[in-house]
């Protein structure tokens, strides 16, 4: 951006695009210098670098710049121009004629604006208290990994040892469980004997109580038997002695007498038939 | 200018504000490892055995009837240390009663008490049965439901068989001596003679029946709990029973008593 309001001459004048059919009228031939005219439709319509000191300071336009400027350029600049970087486009407008200066080349130096400080103070404070901050951050995060390794140091050690006891824990439980099996297996085994060993003690029982009833009525049928053969021989004896007394002389025994007896030894025939009669069906039961 | 300056103020609060959001330091390490426990096992007695057999085999008990001439045997349960359940026809003609116990024992009945009611008995003996003794449920089993038949089928080693309920029947054993013993229950339970007595189990463990008869088609009859429950709660009908050689009346027929 060409600064017109920065370029100054020893005169103290100002020059103008616009004030060069003026100034020419005064100038001296012998010190004028003929600058070469120049076609605006020939040269390049680059814009020129901006020799602003601060990019981030925007330019604040004069009030006098504005009145000079402002009939030149009224109709191609908007009334916002002056907050704007100025890039022109097309040719430049050129009013009059050039013509060439004389006398020794102004010297135009920049004159910059002062430069407000204190933005920079303040942020230099708060990027300071940051870093400060930033290294207690780190320092005190440095500190508490430090701790947490430790711990974790701690935990992996206590992890082994808790990881022996779970291993020594399910070997033991392993081998509690193998007994638990053996032991299940013999107890079934155990169990299943001594049901069959009860169901033999009741068998036997059974039997022993069967046997003992067959025993009395054994015993029984015995007694039976021991009575029929009891009273068959009294009713044999009887019989035989009766046989005697009738085989005897007549006056020898008392004929009344005879017969009472035979029939005493009846009865006890009788009786052993009886007798005989129980003991055999004590036998066919 | 002052843009780039409320950014870095704004970034200088943001990296000051994780001071707030530093870890923790760790904290003590913990001396017992061990969690406690959140809860207390469960006493599950009826799962315990002392020996090995269950609640059902350990209340069962063989009983044994001498006299007239013939020894009979039958099955039975304990109520209580002295008191056990069998059927009438188990003890009836009998001179001397005795039971055997799963694990062999063998101990004296000294009195029994027998019903017209139903095909049902109670003995007393004369020492403790020990072992398990039964708990009888309150309400009859109902039809599919799962049974347990535990007991001496053939007065052999103790035996355990599974069925299921049939439904309720009247009393199939024609002659019973006892009379009319009401609505019985059917069941798929295989029972052999010697079964007589055995206790009936739900799936609870809780008695329901008492096994009494059987078919021809291996179908057994129970007289069902709900009335053991009203004999043992009318004990008015009960009778003891004398230890003589009466003349036997067993069931036979189509349905006979499986003693």
């Amino acid at each position: 951006m060409t600064r017109s309001q920065d370029a100054t001459t020893d005169e103290g004048t100002t020059p103008s695009v616009g004030d060069g059919p003026m100034l020419d009228a005064d100038r001296d031939d012998e010190d004028t210098i003929i600058l070469p005219r120049r076609d605006p439709s020939e040269e390049p319509t680059e814009v020129p670098p901006d020799d602003d000191p601060d990019p981030f300071i925007e330019d604040e336009p004069s009030p006098a710049e504005d009145n000079e400027e402002k009939p030149a350029t009224a109709s191609a600049v908007p009334a916002t121009a002056g907050l704007e970087r100025y890039s022109p486009t097309g040719p430049i407008p050129v009013i009059g004629e050039a013509n060439p200066i004389t006398g020794a080349l102004p010297v135009i130096g920049p004159v910059y604006p002062p430069k407000p400080r204190r933005p920079w103070i303040i942020a230099t404070c708060v990027l300071g208290v940051a870093l400060i901050g930033a290294g207690y951050l780190g320092w005190r995060m440095w500190q508490i990994n430090e701790e947490w390794q430790a711990y974790s140091d701690d935990v992996t050690t206590a992890n082994y040892d808790l990881g022996e006891q779970i291993a020594s824990v399910q070997q033991n439980l392993t081998e509690k469980q193998q007994e638990v099996d053996l032991l299940s297996q013999q107890l079934s085994t155990s169990n299943d004997r001594l049901t069959d060993v009860s169901a033999e003690k009741a068998a036997a029982l059974d039997s022993q109580e069967l046997t003992s009833q067959v025993i009395t009525t054994l015993e029984e049928t015995l007694s039976l038997g021991q009575a029929a053969t009891a009273t068959l021989n009294s009713c044999i004896d009887g019989l035989e002695q009766l046989t005697t007394y009738l085989e005897a002389p007549e006056d020898e025994y008392d004929p009344e007498q005879i017969a009472e007896y035979a029939s005493n030894v009846s009865d006890l025939c009788d009786n052993a038939d009886a007798a005989t009669v129980r003991f055999q069906g004590a036998l066919t039961e | 200018m002052r843009r780039a300056l409320v950014v870095a103020a704004a970034a200088s609060a943001l990296a000051l504000s994780g001071c707030a959001a530093l870890p923790a330091t760790p904290g003590a390490m913990p001396t017992d490892w061990v969690p406690s426990p959140s809860a207390a096992p469960e006493q599950n007695n009826v799962a315990l055995s002392p020996d090995g057999f269950s609640a059902a085999q350990r209340m069962t008990v063989r009983v044994r009837n001498s006299g007239c001439g013939a020894v009979t045997t039958g099955s039975g349960f304990a109520l209580d240390a002295f008191t056990l359940v069998t059927n009438r026809h188990v003890i009836n003609d009998s001179a001397t009663l005795e039971i055997s116990t799963h694990d062999g024992r063998v101990i004296d009945v000294e009195a029994a008490e027998v019903t017209t009611v139903a095909d049902l008995a109670i003995l007393k003996t004369t020492t403790a049965m020990g072992g398990a003794f039964a708990a009888l449920a309150q309400e009859d089993p109902e039809e599919g439901d799962a049974i347990t038949v535990v007991g001496y089928p053939n007065g052999g080693r103790l035996t355990t068989t599974t069925g299921v309920v049939l439904g309720a029947t009247t009393d199939p054993v024609e002659n019973n001596s006892g009379g009319a013993v009401g609505t019985v229950l059917a069941t798929t339970a295989v029972v052999q003679p010697g079964s007589s007595g055995s206790p009936v189990l739900n799936e609870d463990g809780e008695v329901v029946g008492v096994v009494y008869a059987k078919n021809d088609a291996n179908q057994s009859f129970i007289v069902p709990v709900s009335m053991l429950n009203s004999l043992m709660a009318q004990p008015k009908l009960l009778v003891p029973q004398s230890s003589s050689c009466a003349a036997a009346s067993s069931g036979s027929g189509a349905a006979a008593g499986v003693n």
